[in-house]
């Protein structure tokens, strides 16, 4: 039997409701087009708000803090995990790829077969990528798996003057939506989907910062220098001059903040919209907000049912398994945190599954992470270290926003929660702890005290 | 409006000498006593934790008297889920050890020796009431004498082991009632401050034990916390106050792990725990006439002194049925099985391992001490 060819899309930085929506407000005919071609699950949870937590949740199958990627700042992988290329390598699979530098540090991705694999942080598919693309598709040896990582969205965006029209849509986002697009249209034309599995989905969501007030966009971060500056500033300084660079940075995001908290102060913004345009990179109180871990994730395939929407709950750790159950892998991961989504595609009655995320630290500072889980009713974040602290609940059904924190209110989801972190073996998890020299001194006291010495 | 809940413990009371205080008696008049209720953990830290959370130790994470600084932070206990509900709470407690402050507007400790609770909680309660604002309340008034006298006039005077102790069972059990009647007369004191502050009408009392103490019946335990016999883990349950049956007493068994369920049921908290215990508010509030007695219970323990200390964690376990005990020593690697009904002293071990019930029971306690 012939070997199906798998082609997955990552777009950095697409969040989920602008990805499918009944509201949409971007034009994205090609996307609209493969969703009724597809299964679409509408409700995805990724691991975590950045792209290296996120692509190790994709590939390996498990939760980011299983895999060694983020201990003591940014690491690689850990060897010993399993990723769905070593499975795919066993089924003589040869890798193609375009992907963002980093990608090469991680230890995560295999040797691929093309040349000028990894691209400059700041090339979107305009900038002669889409065309490379084009002309790599053409040389591919079956079977075969691609990894395009488009950072079209990535910060800081940049947008042609093409797509830099109403037509595209009222913000910038809806416009780099549209030009993402119309370049999905042109790479898949290429693509037999008779042969080819697709995978669309994003390693993580993102803050807009740009809202409509009275039909009219407000952007906060236009024109800020750092936006159109980091290009230049990240190339021309030297690595012994990198700490400077990062007190200039926090610097200028304190006044950056300063300044917008000006700006704003006579709109009438509702709390997300608030949050999402007072954002900035060097926030050290950190959230996970749907608009960071809610993503796309959309899968094409000549024997999935067409135009299917699957409401949900499903993880991007769910993905490699469900690649390797539908190309029939004769290998396959063992205990792993995903699971295949055949189940949920075939309708079939499923215990509901809940997702765990977690903050991508910072490099340069220590910043107050959190960790949560989300299932499809609630989102439940807090304090990485300690679970009685920055607590936060938000009931997605009657507030898809997260604007009401009902974590006082229901201590019983609060701890249903929290059994989910503690199902998982979260290793930051203080309470399985047991007591050390300290302690055990303050407590022999109070025995003491108490008369029983 | 919500009703107040007010816990008065009055630590280390006997189930069996509650008859020895006529105040007690007639606090008793007024409601409902359930007086056959398994405490998990035969300790005041293991006790109070497992009623307060409606968890066993194991799950709370106080399976020991050296974790009793580790309630799980993931766990939620009545304090947290009162004051999430609006209430005010607070607590006048023997120790800041014995509960954590998480979910305690105001966290008071007593000296033992030196304060008058007569004095001391009266003023307690009026500073709950003016502080709560018009908020209803959540108490926990810790009566500590009984644990006063035991220290003074048993821990600090013999070893566990010094024969002249558990030679004098009758003047130790004379010595205990003297400290019981001050409990029963510090329960009506309280009940008649409430009375003073307008609190009875919307307020529900719950005067408990979180364990019993023995008197010198077992060679080894000179108080409580070293085995799982009745007089340790037999407590009382006393509900008084708005919507509880008045005169009404039952030899039912229940285990401290309902209170939880319970009490969240009699303030009709919109909120779904998973916790073990069932709520018996049926039969507090006489829509049931019978209290449904359990199949068997649990309890667990690990002594701080005596032949098998284990302080770190539990190494004496039990269950219990409204016939029979069956106990299990780790450290001795030794079962034992007693019924109930036919011996109530516990003074003849049957154990055989043979009889159904006992295979069945053998099983069951297993399957709970080896619960991950």
């Amino acid at each position: 039997m012939k070997e199906k060819n798998i082609f997955i899309i990552i777009l950095d930085s697409i969040r989920a409701d602008k990805f499918f929506d009944s509201n949409i407000r971007s034009q994205t005919p090609n996307i609209d087009k493969l969703i009724k071609n597809g299964v679409y699950f509408e409700n995805t949870t990724a691991p975590s708000d950045g792209t290296l937590l996120g692509w190790s949740g994709i590939f390996t199958g498990q939760y980011p803090f299983r895999t060694g990627i983020n201990l003591g700042g940014f690491s690689k992988i850990n060897k010993k995990i399993p990723t769905l290329f070593d499975i795919l390598k066993k089924n003589n699979y040869n890798f193609y790829g375009h992907l963002p530098e980093v990608a090469s540090k991680i230890g995560l991705f295999p040797k691929f077969e093309n040349k000028n694999v990894f691209f400059n942080k700041y090339t979107n598919f305009e900038d002669g990528l889409g065309e490379e693309i084009i002309t790599e598709l053409s040389k591919l040896k079956s079977p075969w798996c691609y990894i395009l990582h488009s950072y079209d969205m990535h910060f800081p965006i940049k947008l042609s003057e093409k797509f830099d029209r109403k037509e595209f849509g009222k913000i910038k986002y809806d416009r780099v939506m549209a030009s993402i697009d119309s370049w999905i249209g042109k790479i898949i034309e290429r693509v037999n989907l008779d042969d080819t599995l697709l995978i669309i989905t994003a390693d993580h969501g993102t803050h807009i910062n740009e809202v409509l007030i009275d039909n009219k966009s407000l952007d906060l971060e236009k024109d800020q220098m750092l936006n159109s500056m980091a290009p230049k500033i990240g190339k021309i300084i030297p690595e012994k001059l990198l700490p400077l660079k990062s007190k200039v940075f926090f610097a200028l995001e304190r006044k950056r903040k300063k300044q917008k908290e000006k700006n704003i102060s006579n709109l009438n913004l509702q709390p997300h919209q608030l949050r999402q345009v007072m954002f900035q990179r060097g926030d050290l109180d950190k959230f996970l907000f749907d608009e960071n871990v809610h993503v796309p994730l959309l899968i094409v395939d000549s024997k999935l049912p067409r135009d299917v929407k699957i409401n949900e709950l499903v993880r991007s750790v769910d993905i490699s398994p469900t690649i390797l159950d539908i190309i029939d892998s004769k290998f396959n991961f063992e205990n792993i945190d995903g699971e295949s989504l055949m189940p949920e595609i075939k309708d079939e009655m499923i215990d509901e599954k809940f997702g765990f995320i977690e903050n991508t630290p910072l490099i340069q500072k220590k910043a107050n992470l959190v960790i949560g889980i989300r299932t499809s009713k609630f989102k439940y974040f807090r304090d990485q270290n300690d679970p009685s602290k920055r607590v936060y609940l938000f009931n997605l059904e009657i507030d898809k926003f997260e604007e009401n924190n009902i974590a006082t209110s229901r201590p019983d989801i609060v701890e249903k929660m929290e059994k989910y972190i503690s199902k998982i073996n979260y290793t930051k998890n203080l309470d399985s702890k047991t007591p050390d020299k300290k302690e055990t001194k303050i407590i022999k006291d109070e025995l003491k005290k108490l008369g029983y010495d | 409006m919500k009703p107040n809940i007010i816990f008065v413990l009055l630590d280390g009371a006997r189930w069996d000498r509650l008859s020895k205080s006529d105040e007690f008696q007639e606090i008793c008049e007024n409601g409902t006593l359930l007086n056959n209720v398994s405490t998990a953990m035969p300790y005041t830290i293991g006790s109070i934790n497992v009623t307060f959370s409606g968890l066993y130790g194991k799950e709370n994470g106080i399976d020991g008297y050296y974790k009793m600084l580790r309630l799980k932070k993931t766990i939620k206990n009545f304090p947290e889920i009162f004051q999430s509900q609006g209430y005010f709470t607070g607590c006048d407690v023997l120790t800041d050890k014995i509960i954590p402050d998480r979910g305690f507007d105001i966290h008071q400790v007593h000296d033992e020796y030196n304060d008058d609770l007569f004095e001391r909680h009266p003023e307690f309660i009026k500073k709950c009431i003016k502080n709560a604002e018009g908020k209803p309340l959540f108490l926990f008034l810790y009566f500590s004498k009984i644990h006063t006298i035991t220290v003074s006039e048993v821990l600090k005077k013999y070893e566990w082991n010094d024969k002249n102790f558990y030679d004098n069972k009758e003047k130790n059990l004379e010595r205990y009632d003297s400290g019981f009647k001050e409990a029963g007369k510090y329960s009506k004191f309280i009940m008649n401050e409430l009375e003073k502050y307008n609190l009875k009408e919307n307020t529900i009392v719950i005067f408990f034990s979180d364990h019993g103490t023995g008197v010198g019946e077992r060679f080894g335990e000179r108080n409580y916390g070293s085995f799982t016999y009745e007089e340790t883990i037999r407590t009382f349950y006393l509900f008084t106050g708005k919507n509880i049956q008045k005169n009404q007493k039952t030899d039912s068994l229940r285990a401290t792990v309902d209170i939880f369920p319970t009490i969240l049921e009699l303030c009709e908290f919109d909120l779904e725990f998973e916790r073990p215990g069932k709520s018996f508010v049926d039969y507090l509030i006489n829509q049931e006439n019978e209290l449904k007695e359990k199949d068997f219970t649990f309890s667990e323990t690990g002594a701080l002194h005596g032949p098998y200390p284990s302080p770190d964690i539990s190494n004496v376990f039990a269950i219990k049925t409204p016939q029979h005990k069956m106990m299990y020593s780790k450290t001795q690697k030794e079962w034992k099985f007693f019924d109930l009904k036919n011996d109530p002293m516990e003074i003849n071990n049957i154990f055989t391992g043979e009889s159904k019930t006992e295979k069945e029971l053998k099983e069951k306690l297993e399957e709970w001490f080896n619960r991950k």
